[in-house]
């Protein structure tokens, strides 16, 4: 269950020694508090709050409110998503960390939007904005990234043959 | 390509705690549980708790050494110390109401103020010269407030069967000792259960006449400073 915990940080953080700073304290925190970790909700709810704590005292990340831009009805979201080329890794870093969370939530941990908004406390519109968005900013990323790295390689044979 | 939840799903986790660091979070757990929590865990707590805690005993302490540094100064200083001096005719009507034992005093009045000044006296005082030509009675010293003042009585009448209504006493004491004390030479009168006093000084030494009897009795002793007043209402 703690490895479960550290993952969810990581998907918040994207910081491998912060997401392990912040999986211990809520680990130590329910710990002391009620004497064990009852479940895997538990912790998940216990390494946001303190997450979203970090954040107001840094002020480094902001969670935008989506109520006033999601659209009335947002389609489900698509069972078989196609991949996204590229270097996963580099491509979550570009999202925000609310944005990541709904990925990780939903395609990790295999929790419906309606699900996720209860755990969050947030519309389902929104949950169901939030993932789309992020699909959305990963394959525009990855596009990014192909074509860049297509116009490198042409350079290169450029440079190469010159 | 795999689709995109395989993707996620294979990213995280291929993310995981190293064994040893997770085994050590759980072991603290535990200890959390059991509140055998090992210092270390509460560093980030306890640190500016024991900081806050050290400032508070600093600041204590020096509120306390300021306070006490105030009390000190205020009962060093002789103000605080000084006896009000009102309180000496009512000390003397007790004094003489208990009946105490008094020295006999000499005749001779250098002998009486020899006697007064090896018993505390102030050096510079001196038996009032209305007071010279009388017999002297007896001698003592009265405490007065935890000040010392010194007594002498004399007999104003010379008639055979005089009562002590017929004496006449003087009290000297440090002008220092008192809190407001006439600060003049001109004689202050007071009268107190049937008995009068009038009060003067002369340098730091403040006097007192005293008799059991109306404030008229005490006239003729004090001539020499209220003369001039009498002669200025003329």
């Amino acid at each position: 269950m703690l490895q479960a915990g550290y993952r969810y940080a990581i998907a918040l953080t994207h910081h491998p020694e912060d997401a392990e700073d912040l999986a211990q304290e809520a680990w130590l925190n329910l710990s002391r508090r009620y004497g064990c970790v009852e479940s895997r909700a538990v912790l998940f709810t216990a390494v946001r709050n303190l997450f979203i704590d970090q954040c107001r005292r840094r002020k480094v990340v902001q969670f935008e409110s989506l109520d006033q831009e999601a659209p009335p009805e947002l389609p489900s979201i698509a069972a078989e998503e196609p991949g996204v080329k590229g270097d996963l890794d580099r491509l979550l870093a570009i999202l925000r960390p609310n944005e990541r969370e709904m990925l990780f939530l939903h395609y990790h941990q295999g929790h419906t939007a309606e699900e996720i908004a209860r755990m969050t406390n947030q519309p389902r519109g929104t949950v169901l904005s939030l993932i789309h968005r992020a699909i959305a900013k990963l394959r525009e990323a990855a596009a990014s990234a192909s074509a860049s790295s297509g116009r490198n390689q042409w350079m290169i044979l450029f440079v190469f043959f010159t | 390509m795999s689709n995109l939840r395989d993707q996620i799903r294979e990213h995280y986790d291929a993310k995981a705690i190293s064994a040893e660091k997770a085994e050590a979070i759980l072991a603290r757990g535990r200890a959390a549980a059991a509140g055998e929590e090992p210092l270390e865990a509460e560093k980030v707590a306890a640190f500016p708790a024991s900081r806050a805690r050290a400032w508070r005993r600093i600041l204590s302490l020096a509120a306390a050494l300021l306070v006490f540094a105030g009390l000190a100064v205020w009962w060093k200083t002789p103000e605080s110390s000084r006896v009000p001096f009102a309180t000496v005719a009512p000390r003397v009507i007790e004094f003489f109401g208990s009946r105490p034992e008094l020295a006999h005093a000499p005749q001779d009045k250098a002998a009486l103020r020899e006697w007064l000044l090896a018993h505390g006296a102030p050096a510079d005082f001196h038996i009032p010269a209305s007071l010279m030509p009388l017999e002297s009675f007896a001698c003592s010293v009265v405490d007065v407030g935890g000040r010392k003042t010194y007594l002498s009585c004399y007999w104003r009448e010379k008639t055979p069967d005089r009562g002590d209504h017929e004496l006449i006493h003087l009290l000297v004491g440090r002008r220092s000792d008192f809190k407001d004390a006439p600060s003049s030479a001109q004689p202050q009168r007071r009268e107190l259960d049937g008995w009068s006093f009038a009060s003067w000084s002369e340098g730091d030494v403040v006097y007192t006449l005293a008799t059991a009897a109306p404030p008229e009795k005490l006239t003729p002793f004090l001539a020499w400073a209220e003369a001039p007043r009498m002669l200025a209402a003329r």
